[in-house]
């Protein structure tokens, strides 16, 4: 569904060495929610945004839904954006248009018909639980709300992909919880592809199929969810994939 | 001059060159205002979108007309009345009334509105522009239904602060014959000594000073939803 092959973003000149992000090559299956952890300016968020092209790579290819990002034009790239949701750490909305207004901003912008527009926003908005808040502007609502209209708002146009950066970052853990159960249900009932960056622990560990780990600009492990789910590891002087799998000693 | 006359007395001496002179005044600030509008509006968002970083960044482009807009701005605008009669006159035909003193007037209002958009546009947070991007909107779109959306307000009390400067551009263009209620005051208050008639005059500015800040003010309160 995505493939990053070898790609690079660099500060400055290309070459530099200390890039944001270094040589990543990345495949994400259809259906998966896929988890990038590393700590902060390990150049996660540079690599979630290459897949939309908002930070265009200096080297490599993106490809999405079979379409080379990379290789197309400013209009074909538009259209293909229409196609990849994205969800930000702090949300984003259009705060001069009620909640119903910034859901259907990606179908006006898709061109579709006001008379479906209003049918598919209220879809979302049963989704995320805000039909009651319809009619109110982003200031009214808490952060949590917010959050919710955002990721209406990213699904609204029917993606196949969904990218969430730092989608909970801003928010307290009971808030995150309700968020990761409506990414959760938007991934099993409409079957979108999801990419969380997060620096959060559990978020991985709840919401996961896949984990990458990044460490200055680079992946330096990728793996799956065991079995049995991730297990529960307070202790954060063991590595990202002994916090989530379990330690063995020895290994 | 009679100095013992009362205020009505003076009224109705002068009522209808007062009336002309508001008449005066609303149309060259009224021009004013559509040139703001017009051309500033747009002069402003371009000077926003060419900055670095910016959608279309071109530092060439933007260094252009940033010292264009600086430069007219430098100009006291006494001067710039005087400097721009060639060019006035070869807009209008005349460079001498109401509609020659339109001009100069318009161009100081476009560069000066221009500078107040720039700045409300700069307000907009940076991930608005982002997630107009990811949306895939076009250049057109983001500048529609998300920057003018979201720097309405800014952009209400720009003009609202642009029509009050204009107001008072507007009293010295009587040097080009260009009338309003600031030169009534100044020739028939000040010169022919007729105190009463200046009073009277600057009340009226006074008035319609606190009468534009008033609707700007509700305006934007109105479309600020932030």
């Amino acid at each position: 569904m995505i493939s990053l092959e070898s790609v690079s973003k660099y500060f400055g000149k290309v070459g530099n060495t200390d890039a944001a992000v270094q040589d990543v090559s990345l495949y994400i299956e259809r259906g998966q929610i896929h988890g990038i952890i590393g700590s902060s300016g390990a150049g996660k968020s540079t690599l979630l945004r290459m897949m939309n092209i908002l930070e265009r790579p200096d080297q490599g290819v993106v490809t999405v839904n079979g379409k080379r990002l990379t290789g197309l034009s400013d209009h074909q790239l538009r259209l293909a954006r229409q196609q990849i949701g994205m969800v930000f750490q702090q949300f984003n909305l259009v705060h001069n248009r009620t909640v119903r207004k910034n859901i259907e901003i990606p179908l006006e912008l898709a061109g579709v018909p006001k008379s479906k527009r209003q049918q598919r926003v209220l879809e979302c908005l049963e989704l995320v639980g805000l039909v009651d808040k319809a009619n109110d502007y982003p200031a009214q609502l808490s952060g949590g709300q917010k959050q919710r209209v955002g990721i209406a708002r990213a699904i609204a146009n029917h993606p196949q992909v969904l990218l969430c950066d730092e989608p909970t970052s801003a928010l307290d853990p009971k808030t995150t919880a309700g968020i990761l159960d409506v990414l959760r249900q938007i991934n099993h009932q409409w079957g979108v592809t999801i990419v969380i960056v997060t620096h959060e622990m559990d978020v991985v560990r709840s919401l996961c199929d896949t984990v990458s780990v990044m460490e200055q600009g680079r992946i330096t492990e990728s793996f799956s969810r065991a079995q049995d789910g991730f297990t529960e590891s307070p202790a954060y002087t063991l590595s990202y994939r002994e916090q989530l799998l379990g330690y063995q000693e020895g290994k | 001059m009679d100095q013992d006359r009362t205020f009505s007395e003076m009224l109705d001496l002068y009522q209808s060159q007062i009336w002309s002179a508001i008449g005066e005044t609303f149309s060259m600030v009224g021009i004013s205002l559509l040139a703001a509008i017009l051309v500033g509006l747009p002069l402003g968002t371009m000077l926003y979108l060419c900055k670095k970083g910016q959608l279309y960044e071109n530092t060439y482009v933007a260094a252009v007309l940033n010292t264009l807009v600086n430069v007219i701005r430098s100009f006291p605008f006494l001067l710039l009345v005087v400097f721009l009669i060639p060019f006035t006159r070869l807009v209008v035909g005349t460079a001498i009334g109401t509609e020659a003193a339109s001009v100069p007037l318009s161009i100081i209002a476009i560069a000066y509105y221009s500078r107040l958009v720039e700045q409300s546009l700069l307000d907009v947070p940076r991930g608005v522009v982002e997630s107009a991007q990811s949306m895939g909107a076009s250049k057109w779109q983001i500048i529609f239904k998300f920057l003018y959306v979201e720097a309405r307000s800014g952009l209400v009390l720009g003009l609202t602060t642009s029509t009050i400067s204009f107001i008072s551009y507007s009293t010295v263009v009587g040097i080009v014959g260009g009338g309003g209620i600031g030169d009534f005051a100044i020739r028939y208050g000040y010169q022919r000594f007729e105190t009463d008639v200046m009073v009277y005059m600057i009340i009226l500015m006074i008035i319609l000073v606190q009468a534009v800040q008033l609707i700007g003010s509700t305006i934007a309160r109105v479309l600020d939803k932030r």
